[in-house]
């Protein structure tokens, strides 16, 4: 019987390679393909890392400025620290940026050195410089606990130092810039501030900015507008005297004649977004503006109104 | 007619091949192992983390202040022992005083969340950094969390690490971190017990 394997080829061409050779064959190229694959999951494990450690950062970026726009919005002021006292971790100076909540409590925001932050916070913040709030904690109902002291809530890591101390007042990696309303009597920058605007420059080389706006209001405590108020647009107390500060009660608009005082600065606040109104800025002057509540139709009057402060805007009637 | 070679591997042979098999797959068997534990903890501290995140907007979106002061907030019950597994859910509205409310509870009220059967594991301890379970964490409306609880009225230090573990394997630990407006995620040093976050 003639050999299968014979019919096609000669038995030479039929010598294929060992075992030998194909497992070293297997092996060398096992070696080349684990190291490729290695270096590609290193750096692919790298990249998501990185990715990830970003998307955090920005996350806590955010919160933290989601804070600072919150607690501004409750507060009747924003102002500077004056930079003085040494107990850097208790006290609301030497900072930046503070925000009054009420006429007892405030609230301020500084950047320290991790060495500084108390011993259960150290090993989760690096630096160089970390963000940290100091103030009264909250009460479960959302309002600031004025009886409790200051304490340092560390918010964002990862600031940028470039001062010999994070606590120096001219640290670069977080700054606010401050703005308040121009008095008409003397045109100056008169308390309270009511904007702010606030960059972070983080060790990364990324920065954020924002801006935030408190209430004008002195005596606004935080929650109520209407504190210490006539209702019908009566002259608020606060501690103040340049400004009057006249406060609407919502339902109460129709047919009243507000008149301001001709000796002070009129402040008149309104408790909707300015979309809410109707104002025909032509003819509203310091004289006599007329405000209309477009959903009722009630129209008031006012008379010697510097500013007309609505919660996303202000207008200056002419003079 | 040329016989082809029959001849095969010796016992010997295939035992130590056998043996070098059982070697390297026991090497890989552990790090799958450890892997798969690592999945199941990250899984289960992520479930935390995002049930918490999910509290603390439902504060801040539905929990409006009203004039009168009266004020909401969203309260979250974190539960474990030995009899029950990791679970997290809205505190009972029965337990809240009249004042405020505890919007978690809200329709569309946050469901129950069992941390064990989350992460697919099959044993989970729970563990925080003071107190004992059950553990209240309430979120204020303006996204905080309070310095006192709402169920219960007792104060609260913060900030409050909860530590997610397997008890077979304690040296693995997950640290998730709640601060007044931080939450925060990470692993767990085995050798001085401090937590290493992301987002450095």
């Amino acid at each position: 019987m003639k050999s299968f394997y014979s019919t096609t080829r000669s038995s030479a061409a039929q010598q294929g390679h060992t075992l030998v050779e194909l497992l070293v064959a297997i092996s060398l190229g096992s070696v080349v393909l684990a190291f490729l694959g290695g270096v590609l999951l290193v750096s692919e494990m790298r990249v998501s890392a990185r990715i990830q450690r970003n998307l955090d950062a920005k996350d806590a970026a955010n919160r933290a400025i989601d804070l600072i726009r919150r607690e501004a919005n409750f507060s009747s002021r924003i102002d500077y620290g004056d930079g003085s006292g040494t107990d850097s971790l208790k006290k609301c100076d030497n900072t930046p940026l503070i925000l009054n909540q009420n006429t007892t409590s405030e609230i301020c925001y500084k950047t320290v050195a991790p060495s500084q932050l108390q011993d259960k916070y150290k090993s989760a913040f690096e630096g160089p410089c970390v963000l940290v709030r100091l103030g009264p904690p909250y009460k479960p109902n959302g309002d600031i606990d004025g009886s409790s002291g200051n304490a340092p809530s560390p918010l964002l890591d990862g600031v940028s130092n470039t001062s010999d101390d994070c606590a120096s007042h001219d640290n670069q990696g977080f700054t606010a810039k401050l703005a308040s309303l121009k008095t008409r009597t003397d045109d100056v920058l008169a308390p309270p501030n009511r904007f702010a605007n606030i960059t972070f420059n983080m060790a990364s080389g990324k920065s954020y900015s924002f801006s935030t706006r408190a209430s004008s209001n002195l005596s606004y405590d935080g929650r109520d507008l209407f504190r210490n108020c006539n209702k019908e647009f009566g002259l608020c107390s606060g501690p103040d005297s340049a400004i009057n500060h006249y406060l609407p009660e919502n339902d109460m608009m129709k047919n009243k004649n507000p008149i301001g005082s001709e000796s002070k600065d009129n402040f008149f606040y309104f408790k909707y977004p300015y979309s809410n109104y109707e104002i025909n800025t032509g003819t509203c002057a310091y004289a006599s503006c007329s405000v209309t509540v477009k959903k009722r139709g009630d129209t008031l009057k006012l008379e010697r109104a510097d500013v007309l402060i609505f919660p996303d805007k202000e207008i200056r009637p002419t003079r | 007619m040329k016989l082809l070679s029959r001849q095969g591997f010796t016992l010997f042979e295939l035992m130590i091949t056998v043996a070098v098999i059982a070697i390297f797959s026991s090497i890989g068997l552990r790090n799958t192992y450890t892997f798969l534990q690592e999945q199941k903890l990250r899984q289960a501290s992520n479930e935390l983390l995002s049930y918490l995140l999910t509290a603390r907007a439902k504060a801040l979106r539905e929990a409006n202040v009203s004039e009168s002061g009266t004020a909401k907030a969203c309260e979250v019950k974190i539960e474990s022992s030995d009899t029950i597994p990791p679970t997290i859910s809205p505190s009972p509205d029965s337990e809240v005083p009249g004042v405020a409310a505890n919007v978690c509870n809200d329709s569309p009220s946050l469901p129950e969340l069992n941390l064990l059967a989350a992460s697919g594991g099959s044993n989970l301890t729970l563990t925080a950094s003071e107190g004992s379970s059950p553990f209240f964490i309430t979120f204020t409306r303006m996204g905080t969390v309070a310095s006192s609880n709402l169920s219960n009225s007792q104060s609260v230090t913060l900030p409050r690490t909860f530590y997610l573990s397997n008890p077979s394997a304690t040296d693995l630990q997950r640290c998730v971190m709640v601060d007044l407006n931080t939450l925060r995620i990470g692993w767990r040093n085995s050798a001085d017990e401090a937590c290493t976050y992301n987002g450095h």
